[in-house]
């Protein structure tokens, strides 16, 4: 097997070629970097390439492959991690310039030796908002990371570059980060599937902070296999990350496949039927009637929900660069810092209202588990927007972009919820919008279940750009 | 929460409290987000949750 014919093939491809000796790591590195080389400078995804580390762990693998011994389930599999990961001996940049100033890390983020660990080949770190705060990856430093479905549009955000990366097939298998949507958003947008597993599911540890309360880390991928496969080598108790769940975890990939055929889908209502293009609409009605979905319910105060995330995210976020707020301002990114400064400003009274309500909120949406297994959501409101654009027209209304790609994402990360999103394309339009599977607190599974029946029958499925 | 309070000045003190430089031109941006801001925790302030509530996130010693 040549090592050009798995560019674009699945993680799960790639290690199953690679452990069975059909295809070397280090030649499939040779060929990703290639790839990247090529593509990279019109979408702007990778903002660094980690040659020498990749061609390390890739000999590595290749020769325990070749000593006869198992190098694991990620077995020369190219991935990226967004540049809000500590990786050792690169300086996390968090895509900001005053990060520069910081040291290189001294050791990998948990997850990210994890997945290493598993036989995977950290080829390079990815483009994103400055410190994770936005929904478009336009960035005034590095760029803004452009979507490969259209490259006049944005690939989302935060974790721009991380989905771009997997949509443009650099690499199958990417790490990003999602506090109110930054998996969610570009996924959606990207026509991939993004995984944010249930909050203090998976460390944290060793990845540079956006808002504490809300910050979650997970894959992007080109199948729902491959999410479960990253989030199985992934997941697992972390002393390094307080929020970090003590209990194991159990794998997702060998029971994922069974049949959903007793889990109860209910389809949202209310809120996450109104502001929106009609394709968003009709991404949860397909998937709705392919599964059998009839049963509408409604999120309670979602609006409010959005509103409290905003206030808790502002507040937290600006209580990490308070420092640099103080003494170099001006060497943030614009489209971040004065809403960092009216964060350190806020008061108090807002923040403990905010997550006040969050809890009432939280009590409230578990009730409506009681009667059913997943929800279904559209992932954002639209299609991709033009890069640098600040208005949209929605429903008749006038709304900026940069916070509107959130309107679906941000009521959910506000009480951790484990939700898949995965691409569901619709005839005739080009530009993606994605499916949100919402499930109940540590129930990955039933998202997960759902998202692979979706995919089986071809209702969700990765669209080449 | 009161609706009507002067933001310009609000914005003006709270620089100087926290001792974050600010020049008179840039401070309409700041304002124009603390009021976004406000919008959007006006939503959450006029909620009221019953007394004994706690707040979502718990610390674990």
């Amino acid at each position: 097997m040549s090592a050009e014919s798995l560019l674009g093939a699945t993680a799960t491809d790639i290690a199953a070629a690679v452990r069975g000796g059909e295809a070397r790591a280090s030649d499939l590195l040779d060929a990703t970097l290639a790839r990247i080389e090529a593509v990279n400078p019109s979408i702007n995804a990778f903002t660094a390439l980690t040659k020498d580390r990749a061609r390390a762990e890739a000999a590595k693998v290749d020769a325990m492959v070749a000593a006869g011994k198992d190098p694991g389930p990620l077995a020369g599999v190219p991935y990226g991690v967004k540049n809000l990961y500590d990786v050792e001996g690169e300086v996390t940049l968090a895509g900001s310039i005053i990060n520069r100033d910081n040291p290189p890390a001294s050791r990998d983020a948990t997850v990210v030796q994890r997945l290493s660990g598993a036989g995977g080949v950290l080829v390079g770190l990815l483009n994103m908002d400055e410190y994770a705060y936005g929904f478009t990856t336009e960035n005034s430093h590095y760029g803004a990371a452009r979507n490969p479905h259209d490259l006049e549009r944005s690939a989302g955000g935060s974790s721009g570059g991380s989905a771009a990366a997997v949509a443009a097939g650099l690499v199958p298998l990417a790490l990003g980060t999602d506090t109110n949507g930054s998996i969610r958003v570009p996924a959606s947008v990207c026509g991939i599937h993004g995984f944010k597993p249930t909050y203090g599911r998976l460390s944290r540890a060793g990845v540079f902070p956006f808002a504490a309360s809300l910050d979650h880390t997970g894959p992007l991928a080109r199948s729902t296999a491959d999410l479960a496969l990253a989030y199985d080598v992934m997941r697992g108790p972390d002393p390094r990350d307080p929020v970090c769940r003590t209990k194991p975890s159990d794998a997702l990939l060998e029971d994922m496949g069974d049949n959903v055929g007793a889990t109860r889908i209910a389809i949202s209502g209310g809120y996450f039927r109104e502001t929106l293009e009609d394709q968003a609409l009709t991404v949860l009605d397909t998937a709705a009637q392919a599964l059998g979905a009839t049963r509408t319910i409604e999120i309670p105060e979602a609006a409010r929900a959005r509103a409290a995330a905003f206030v808790i995210t502002t507040i937290e976020g600006a209580s990490v660069h308070m420092a640099n707020l103080r003494s170099r301002k001006q060497d943030f990114d614009p489209l971040i810092r004065d809403r960092l400064i009216a964060g350190a400003m806020a008061p108090a009274a807002w923040y403990t209202a905010a997550q006040r309500f969050r809890r009432w909120y939280r009590d409230r949406v578990l009730a409506l588990f009681e009667d059913c297994d997943v929800i279904l959501a559209p992932a954002t409101p639209c299609v991709p927007q033009p890069l640098w654009q600040e208005m949209m027209s929605l429903d008749g209304q006038q709304l900026p972009v940069r916070a509107t790609m959130g309107r679906f994402t941000q009521p959910l990360t506000l009480i951790g919820l484990p939700i898949v999103v995965v691409p569901v394309p619709v005839a005739g339009q080009r530009h993606p919008i994605g499916l949100q599977i919402i499930a109940a607190p540590w129930r990955e599974i039933d998202a997960l279940r759902v998202a692979r029946a979706l995919e089986e029958t071809g209702v969700a499925t990765i669209k080449a750009p | 929460m009161n609706e009507e309070f002067d933001l310009d000045r609000y914005v003006a003190l709270m620089a100087e409290t926290l001792g974050i430089p600010m020049t008179e031109a840039e401070r309409p941006e700041v304002i124009l987000q603390m009021r976004r801001t406000a919008d959007l925790a006006a939503q959450v302030m006029e909620f009221e949750p019953p007394q004994d509530l706690e707040p979502a996130p718990v610390f674990k010693p």
